[in-house]
């Protein structure tokens, strides 16, 4: 059984309602929108997956202690590169923007609890 | 006075559509859980647990051992005696009826709660509770 089958109709349908809102929300559409352009732009991915891996690297070597200058400068450059492509920074900027709207959301929810639910879809299962 | 009537007023009117339809589908939803019997037991138990004079003092004595083992325990410098004697008051404070039946409330209502955020995360593709926590980083 899903998770999703636990939710009582009545609530589950309230909150594919929410759903449905906040897709059609000018920061969600927009997050959703320049998301699909990125997920369409191979040279963009790539660019992300290959400062993913740079990254994972410089972790690696920080760890063990063989991190150069040149290896951060190395990330510098790539990082730089990835934000100055426009469909990279328009998802990066979108996706902040989405990220700001949703609190406001979950404080209105919130208020008319009575307690903050975002918290307590976060809680472990069991204390 | 009315000059601030009129800006208010303005500002509704500009208020987009979209951002009135989701403060509706949001307060339909809090309506919607406050109905639910995980919502309502959790209501009773936290009256219950508020209300319990016990279960408040082993709280009381729980948080505040803590409170002065902390730096101790944060560095690792903690005996194992301050340990289980934190660990005794902790499971004392669980011992309370109404702190174990608070928490299972908590526990069956946190549950109904992430089932509603992973149908929220997955349509509109972000973490809905993950972007609303405060970050660590204030």
């Amino acid at each position: 059984m899903s998770t999703l089958d636990t939710i009582p109709p009545a609530l589950r349908s309230a909150a594919e309602e929410l759903a449905a809102s906040l897709e059609l929300s000018e920061p969600i559409a927009l997050f959703r929108e320049a998301k699909a352009r990125l997920d369409a732009d191979g040279k963009a991915r790539d660019m992300l997956k290959r400062l993913a891996e740079l990254d994972s690297d410089l972790r690696r070597r920080e760890a063990d202690g063989t991190l150069t200058r040149e290896d951060i400068d190395r990330l510098r450059a790539v990082q730089r590169e990835a934000w100055s492509d426009p469909v990279i920074a328009g998802s990066a900027e979108a996706q902040q923007r989405a990220i700001g709207y949703l609190p406001e959301v979950n404080e209105l929810i919130s208020a008319l609890l009575g307690w903050d639910f975002a918290s307590m879809a976060s809680a472990p299962a069991s204390c | 006075m009315t000059q601030i009537r009129e800006m208010a007023s303005e500002e509704v009117a500009q208020e987009p559509a979209w951002r009135s339809d989701v403060e509706r589908a949001a307060r339909n939803l809090a309506a919607a859980l406050a109905e639910t019997p995980e919502y309502k037991a959790f209501e009773e138990a936290y009256v219950r647990f508020r209300d319990d004079e016990r279960g408040q003092e082993a709280l009381w004595a729980y948080q505040e051992q803590q409170r002065l083992l902390q730096p101790m325990l944060m560095l690792g410098a903690a005996s194992a005696e301050q340990r289980a004697e934190l660990d005794e008051l902790r499971e004392a404070w669980m011992a309370e009826a109404s702190v174990s039946q608070y928490l299972e409330a908590q526990t069956a209502l946190s549950t109904l709660a992430r089932a509603i955020d992973e149908l929220l995360s997955g349509k509109i593709g972000l973490g809905f509770a993950a972007a609303c926590r405060p970050s660590c980083c204030g």
